[in-house]
């Protein structure tokens, strides 16, 4: 398109002094060149002079009259709404709030003796009224019973009071017990805030899986971050917010309902306008599996100062591929959000790149370090896992191949293992430089090195980092892993800073072991990208 | 009693305004739902001509106009109660007008012919040049028509625009659609127009 094309759309709004800027700067300096573009100004000038001229009807007098006349009728025959519309909007602002208070009166007040307030402890003896009220929440949600309150756990407590309130107020113990009696929660490293008593038989939902005992977990697997306290009974939850794929059973619709104790219990819930960090941001990224996972977002976090609360795995089968999708939600000061997300973005494949940049450099990888005696198991451990569910037959099979190359790949990792012999520095320099992400293959490197040592023992529970790379690398099977929520967590909620919760959604591509030829006909090869 | 200061001086065409008459629109408001019957007739004689070219656009005849701008008005009489500010009371108005308009369109029979020579949209004053008035009632005639054959869309935002003098942003507040839409569709709607008028204009101009 000429600079005349691009000009002459914006010639009327030009004419009419509605260009701003930059805009009416290059609109102007391309008129005055242009004589073509000038003469078409000038026309849209001259037309809008005649059509501003045409206009000269005037109504007749009697049309004044007969509005006039009629609205003397309506206000003659509704005298007392008009008086009552007239002092309504002479008192808004009282009216307005008249009725805040009445509202605040109707839900609040009833709650106010059941919040801890240390200041007027409860009467020594005999049932006090409000007792007789079940209060759960303050009795196995709240750690800071009996503590003084600061302003914002005070709001963060009004807020769970609110949000409770349906719960206790309408719905009566069973068999006349209140819950404040009821047997108490399995013992938690931490009950104050992620930490939830597993109910989900009386509420119907289906069972959530604790997180330690996975579902479908390797053996020796740890579904674990590091930190996360497996304490029985702790209730994972998905994000309510964001759609659940197919398989993904972890969380439940009742999660997002309001009586759900998931909503005491998260000051930061997506539902919870009133939390002071109610912000909400998510970031959708498609990465290559090797270069982006769990540990690297909850770095990305702690180095904003923030924190991670909790990552959602899940496998996604598609048609003719199995790939992986990881949900990380990261809660991080409002500041430093952008830091976050342009240190993520790096691993954001661009358009126009292969699904599976690396499938050449994986199976080179995997070569040298067979040859060197080595373990394969990191590139190939995704493989493992998602070979073992399409072998098992997960929806969208046909991934025989892929877990038989998994099984293979198996095979040769143990044999390496049994050999025990060190990669040779030349060879693990020539794997790292095969990837494009220098820092990614670094990290790998570090925990291959470690695992080719002659002592190595990949057992459970052999360290924070290995749990963190078998996150990363696939090696942990699909569910939702949670973190408690430690002291820097707290400090930085109950410090006056917004804070943002930002939902990292990390779509793998697809698969490197996918075998092309399986690829339905149709063209529906890329399916899973994006999905 | 207080006298209505006009703040929105962008006097339709045609109309003789003061140029320095400005509108506390808070102050008629509330003056309006207080009863101060003289505050609505301020606001009538500030918007009845506006509002009645409006509805002139969309009308069949003047008649018809003279029906739906006691509409209009009514309904702005009738639902002031509930203007909450959010807009400025003349882009509430039109909105108001607009809408009415609208709805006459829709529930106009197909078969009726608009008998645009009698609207009087163009009133010539043959006191002066009568030549020069004759070519001008002419020209008029034509772009009346060019107007009518214009699309809904296209007529709806060069009738605000033009005729009414309303902003790019008011006029996307009457209709609800974005400020680049207004724009575009003004583009394009002076195109077609010039399309339609074709050597008329180009007489004219020269």
């Amino acid at each position: 398109m000429t600079e005349c094309g691009r000009i002459r759309p914006e010639l009327k709004a030009y004419a009419d002094g509605e260009l701003s800027g930059r805009l009416r700067e290059r609109v102007g300096a391309h008129v005055d060149a242009c004589a073509s573009c000038r003469g078409e100004l000038a026309a849209i000038q001259r037309l809008g002079q005649e059509l501003r001229i045409l206009e000269t009807a005037h109504p007749r007098p009697e049309l004044r009259r007969r509005i006039l006349a009629e609205v003397e009728r309506i206000r003659a025959s509704s005298p007392r709404r008009a008086r009552w519309l007239a002092w309504l909007d002479a008192n808004r602002l009282a009216v307005a709030t008249a009725a805040a208070a009445a509202v605040a009166a109707v839900f609040l007040v009833p709650r106010v003796g059941q919040m801890p307030v240390p200041a007027t402890p409860p009467p020594p003896e005999g049932p006090a009224v409000h007792e007789a009220v079940p209060r759960d929440a303050s009795s196995s949600r709240s750690a800071l019973a009996g503590q003084p309150l600061s302003a914002p756990e005070l709001r963060t407590a009004k807020r769970q009071e609110a949000l409770a309130r349906p719960v206790p107020a309408t719905v009566p113990a069973p068999s006349g017990r209140s819950r404040a009696q009821a047997p108490p929660a399995p013992p938690t490293a931490d009950l104050h805030a992620e930490s939830l008593p597993a109910q989900t038989p009386a509420l119907g939902r289906s069972p959530v899986p604790s997180l330690a005992a996975p579902r479908t977990a390797a053996p020796g697997a740890d579904t674990r971050l590091e930190g996360d306290v497996a304490a029985p009974g702790v209730a994972a939850k998905a994000v309510p917010t964001a759609p659940a794929p197919a398989g993904n059973t972890a969380g439940t619709p009742d999660e997002g309902r309001p009586d759900h104790p998931a909503r005491d219990t998260d000051p930061l819930h997506y539902d919870s306008p009133a939390a002071p960090g109610s912000l909400q941001e998510k970031l959708v990224m498609t990465v290559d599996r090797l270069d982006l996972g769990v540990g690297e977002v909850r770095a990305a976090a702690r180095e904003a100062g923030g924190y991670a609360r909790e990552a959602v795995r899940e496998s996604i089968a598609g048609a003719v591929a199995l790939a992986n999708q990881t949900s990380v939600t990261v809660v991080v000061p409002q500041d430093r959000v952008d830091d976050v997300k342009a240190r993520l973005m790096r691993f954001q494949l661009r358009q126009g790149e292969p699904e599976a940049p690396h499938g050449a450099a994986l199976e080179e990888q995997r070569a040298l370090l067979l040859r060197a005696g080595g373990d394969a198991s990191q590139p190939s451990a995704a493989a493992g896992s998602m070979g073992g569910i399409g072998g098992g037959g997960a929806p969208g099979g046909g991934f025989g191949g892929a877990g038989t190359q998994a099984g293979q790949e198996r095979a040769r990792r143990t044999e390496g293992q049994a050999a025990g012999k060190p990669a040779e520095s030349g060879e693990i320099a020539r794997v790292r430089s095969a990837r494009p992400d220098a820092k990614a293959g670094q990290r790998t490197e570090r925990t291959r090195s470690r695992q080719l040592e002659p002592n190595h023992q990949a057992a459970p529970g052999a360290g924070q980092a290995q749990r963190s790379q078998k996150a990363r690398d696939g090696a942990v099977p699909p569910g939702t892993q949670k973190r408690t929520l430690g002291a820097h967590a707290r400090t930085l909620q109950n410090a006056a800073v917004p804070l943002v919760k930002l939902q990292v959604e990390i779509r793998e591509a697809r698969s490197a072991f996918a075998a092309p030829e399986r690829a339905a006909p149709g063209g529906k090869a890329g399916q899973n990208k994006g999905d | 009693m207080q006298p209505i200061l006009w703040a929105r001086g962008s006097a339709a065409p045609g109309e003789t305004q003061d140029a320095s008459a400005v509108i506390d629109e808070k102050l008629v408001l509330r003056r309006i739902r207080e009863g101060d019957q003289c505050a609505f007739q301020e606001l009538l004689d500030h918007y009845e001509t506006r509002i009645y070219r409006l509805a002139l656009r969309y009308a069949d005849s003047p008649a018809d106009a003279e029906d739906i701008t006691q509409e209009i008005f009514l309904g702005v009489f009738r639902n002031l109660p509930g203007f909450r500010g959010a807009s400025s009371l003349s882009t509430w108005i039109y909105r108001v007008a607009v809408n009415h308009c609208l709805e006459y369109r829709r529930k106009r029979r197909l078969d009726q012919v608009p008998l645009e020579e009698s609207l009087g949209l163009a009133d010539s004053d043959w006191r002066g040049d009568p030549v020069k008035a004759a070519a001008k009632s002419a020209l008029s005639a034509q772009l009346d028509r060019a107007l009518a054959r214009l699309s809904p869309i296209h007529r709806d935002v060069i009738v605000l625009h033009e005729l009414q003098g309303l902003t790019y942003q008011e006029c996307a507040e009457v209709l609800g659609l974005p400020v680049g839409t207004v724009k575009s569709r003004l583009s394009n709607a002076f195109a077609r127009l010039r399309e339609l008028l074709g050597a008329a204009l180009c007489e004219e101009m020269a």
